[in-house]
């Protein structure tokens, strides 16, 4: 069932809402409209809190959160670069200034040291070296086995 | 009739915001708004609290948390349905703050004819009351979307942004209205 009223409500139900609408029962006072503008007002301007006077624009930072993480990241990073090369001492073995008479003689030094030295010790190596081929040859030193061999033998062996 | 369409030509409401938002003749810009919406926003407030007491503290709240949140309003939504929601929620949390004060154990619909009998402007027709004690039955949200629909004329694309409710459940719901005023209404035995 239709009825032609824009909320397709029934003539006589419509009839009753028209007749119990607010509006005609509630009454304004005079002049209320004409002074609720001081009034808001008196309360805007008494309000204490921080945003009363000048309604503030917010501003939204246009860059995604992302894009500002990464900026973030790549300041600590250059600032952490700078913090390290200027706050660490380098050496440089080539700016060390040693005098050229100090480098002499510590290099002749150590020469002198161990030429003398070693050659004394080379003197007691032959000994050494001879004691242990008596151990390895049971007490025939090597000159001797070379003695012992007949060269006859050798000769035959050759003839082989 | 399109309550923005009547003011489109006389005021540059984009304009006025604009300057606000840019702490240019705020007060002024402000009183402007405040006489375009004030009428439309008492009444819608008034049917949702009945007492203009109550209605006046409610509206004035309602300028003012405007006017402080001013800055965040965006240009791309609509001023109409930005202050209208503002309206209806500050209402609507009147409403639920004073039934939580309300432990007297009388019911929902006799506190509202009591608050209708001692309201001495409103007078003792019948079909008032009853209107009322009909409304006064229905869910909050189903009871508001009746009366933005019937008595305030709203069409449903608005009182969905207002209301934040698809269009289809806002026609279900004054569907539902409906049917539960009008058996109410039978049930009084007033004449229909």
């Amino acid at each position: 069932m239709s009825y032609e009223n824009e909320n397709n409500l029934k003539p006589a139900f419509k009839k009753f809402l028209d007749d119990a609408h607010p509006k005609k029962s509630m009454k304004v006072p005079d002049g209320y409209f004409d002074q609720l503008g001081d009034s808001v007002f008196d309360k805007i301007y008494a309000d204490t809190s921080p945003v009363q006077k000048t309604p503030a624009r917010i501003i939204t930072f246009p860059f995604k959160s992302w894009v500002m993480s990464a900026a973030a990241a790549l300041i600590i990073l250059v600032s952490a670069l700078f913090v390290f090369k200027y706050n660490t001492t380098s050496y440089d073995a080539f700016a060390i200034n040693i005098p050229v008479e100090n480098g002499w003689e510590y290099l002749m030094g150590i020469s002198d040291d161990y030429v003398i030295e070693d050659f004394a010790s080379l003197a007691d190596m032959d000994q050494v070296i001879t004691s242990m081929e008596a151990e390895l040859f049971g007490n025939k030193i090597t000159e001797q086995f070379i003695d012992d061999v007949d060269l006859e033998t050798i000769e035959e062996l050759y003839e082989y | 009739m399109n309550f923005e369409i009547a003011f489109q030509g006389m005021v540059n409401e984009e304009e006025i915001i604009n300057n606000i938002q840019q702490g240019k003749n705020v007060e002024e810009g402000f009183r402007t708004l405040m006489r375009l919406y004030q009428e439309k926003l008492y009444w819608h407030i008034r049917s949702i609290l009945k007492s203009h007491e109550d209605t006046n503290d409610v509206l004035q709240n309602t300028f003012l948390k405007t006017y402080k949140n001013i800055g965040q309003f965006k240009s791309d939504a609509r001023f109409y349905t930005w202050i209208y929601r503002i309206a209806t929620n500050e209402s609507l949390n009147f409403l639920s703050k004073n039934k939580r004060r309300a432990t007297s154990g009388l019911e929902d619909h006799e506190l509202m004819i009591n608050n209708l009998n001692a309201d001495t402007e409103i007078d003792g027709d019948k079909a008032q009351k009853v209107l009322a004690m009909a409304l006064d039955e229905l869910p909050d949200k189903q009871k508001l979307v009746f009366q933005m629909k019937y008595y305030e004329e709203m069409n449903y694309k608005d009182m969905s942004e207002i209301l934040d409710t698809s269009v289809g459940a806002l026609k279900a719901s004054f569907h539902h209205a409906v049917k539960k005023i009008e058996a109410f209404v039978k049930n009084a035995s007033y004449e229909l």
